[in-house]
């Protein structure tokens, strides 16, 4: 095969001969990236935000106890995750802060939706508690309370509660977010002067925001239910997992994230 | 000279046609998905109105802020050279590549109660940015100012100075000069300008809904209401998406027609 003639400058020779090279290095990431490696595996878990500090704690045990196996927790609303769910989404698992709307996905279910957890709300004020909140019929004085979307499980407890306790906030004073954990970050990153969250929620945010107790005649209990979906690579290990959620391990961080256990 | 090619290869033309697909796809979506029969009811549903009628007097308010801030800006980076100058340059451009949740972030950082500025703001003068209308106008001035920066500059870079000159010569002083012979000069890269300003504030998401929170009739502008109604009221969502849409096509027909001259 003949040469080609030199190119002019090195800078053109430096090109030609790296391409190939930085093309062959993208490729080879880019496989790595979608193809695993023979015996390990991958689970998508849908989670309501709620969930996120416990099962971060019971996924990295299973991921120990599970060589070659990682698992993916993506949080947000339990209404968004259905509708993702609904249009497709490949999640091995869903686990949401309203066990009937995960039972509602039917078709999409493999199996039934075990309640795996309880959790009650909590107004979350600023800690010091600046404004000196002491049940909801305060937040009728405060500039701006942050809720949860009356599409997902939190905003439609909280709007239940509120109405069982006789408490109309305007709703020019309510900020909505998508789902608990963005509400509360209203309060604890922004200027929201309380918001109703999941006790769980107030707990995982830290020093930086503290919770004022509902009364249980008006609060609402969320129902957690967990199931394994339709679209599980490995139905097997998606069940191992939803066991290692409502087992001992599970029961564990569930309890000290602050969520109640149903009774058996 | 100028003659075009007759002929495109198809190595360019399948790939261009691939990328005019891309993008009108998406587009075309939006008006198949579009809940014609519909369409009236959804867009005077209380929650679309409060929103567009939000979203265009916060816009407007966030344009005159840009040009008001944004006209000087341009002249000093056209017209003076001094230390720092590209420094400053590149600032003023950074909300235009920022996330701009992370621009959110920071203007509570510097606006929000516990604010750099947010703080004497609120406390001696009562004056409170976040989850307010002039928080929205605030945070979508941020997004939009290097937009008509960047505008203005380019035509003051060009436009005019012989003619300044020529007046300079005739023993105009500087702010006659700028009022009768600059500001004439730029009018048309002005108003297009303030026209891709307007256009960046109409759609923005990110900045508004951290820093301004989701408050119906007070912040939640058209993008929030789009992204929130996706789930509880598709049809109103989808409604919402189809206005903006002929806003951005108007916008841009508008530009290249009288402002930008249309392409050879």
């Amino acid at each position: 095969m003949p040469r080609r003639p030199p190119p002019s400058s090195a800078a053109v020779r430096l090109r030609s001969r790296t391409t190939p090279l930085i093309l062959a290095v993208l490729a080879a990431v880019a496989a790595g990236g979608c193809a695993r490696g023979a015996g390990s595996s991958h689970l998508t878990v849908a989670i309501a935000a709620s969930l996120e500090p416990a099962l971060t704690a019971v996924t990295r045990d299973f991921e120990r106890t599970h060589p070659g196996v990682t698992i993916t927790l993506e949080p947000g609303s339990s209404s968004a995750l259905a509708a993702r769910i609904a249009d497709g989404a490949p999640y091995a698992v869903v686990a949401g802060a309203d066990a009937a709307q995960i039972a509602d996905l039917g078709p999409d279910l493999v199996g039934p939706v075990t309640v795996f957890a309880t959790n009650r709300l909590a107004i979350a004020v600023p800690s010091g508690n600046p404004r000196r909140v002491r049940s909801l019929a305060d937040l009728t004085r405060l500039r701006v309370v942050a809720l949860c979307d009356p599409v997902a499980p939190c905003g439609r407890y909280a709007d239940d509660t509120l109405a069982r306790a006789g408490v109309t906030i305007a709703e020019s004073r309510v900020t909505r977010a998508a789902d608990a954990t963005t509400t509360l970050r209203a309060v604890t990153r922004g200027d929201a002067e309380a918001a109703v969250v999941y006790v769980t929620d107030v707990l995982s945010a830290g020093p930086a925001a503290e919770a004022i107790t509902i009364p249980p005649a008006v609060n609402r209990t969320a129902q957690y239910g967990i199931a394994v979906l339709g679209g599980a690579e490995d139905p097997a290990l998606a069940r191992e997992f939803v066991t290692a959620v409502t087992g001992p391990r599970g029961r564990v961080a569930l309890t000290a994230a602050g969520f109640g256990i149903p009774g058996p | 000279m100028n003659r075009r090619p007759r002929r495109v290869p198809v190595g360019i033309a399948v790939p261009a046609a691939l990328g005019l697909t891309f993008v009108v796809l998406p587009l075309v979506g939006l008006v198949a998905d579009a809940p014609w029969s519909t369409l009236g009811r959804s867009l005077t549903d209380p929650g679309a109105r409060d929103a567009l009628r939000l979203s265009l007097v916060c816009s407007v308010g966030a344009t005159v802020v840009a040009a008001v801030l944004g006209l000087p800006l341009a002249w000093v980076f056209a017209r003076v050279d001094f230390r720092g100058r590209s420094l400053a340059w590149a600032l003023v451009m950074v909300p235009m590549v920022l996330p701009p949740v992370v621009a959110g972030v920071g203007l509570l950082a510097a606006f929000g109660r516990r604010g750099l500025v947010g703080g004497f703001l609120a406390d001696y003068l009562g004056v409170y940015l976040t989850f307010s209308p002039a928080g929205v106008v605030l945070a979508e001035a941020f997004v939009a100012l290097p937009f008509l920066v960047v505008t203005v500059e380019a035509a003051l870079r060009t436009a005019g100075t012989e003619l300044e000159e020529a007046a300079r010569t005739l023993g105009a002083r500087p702010w006659t000069v700028l009022r009768r012979v600059t500001l004439p000069a730029v009018g048309p890269a002005l108003a297009a300008g303030a026209a891709l300003a307007w256009a960046r504030a109409l759609g923005e998401f990110g900045a508004t809904i951290t820093f301004a929170g989701n408050i119906g009739g007070r912040t939640r502008t058209v993008p929030l209401a789009v992204y929130l109604l996706l789930d509880r009221d598709p049809a109103v969502a989808t409604a919402l998406s189809l206005v903006m849409l002929a806003v951005s096509v108007t916008v841009l027909a508008a530009l290249r027609g009288r402002w930008l001259g249309r392409p050879q």
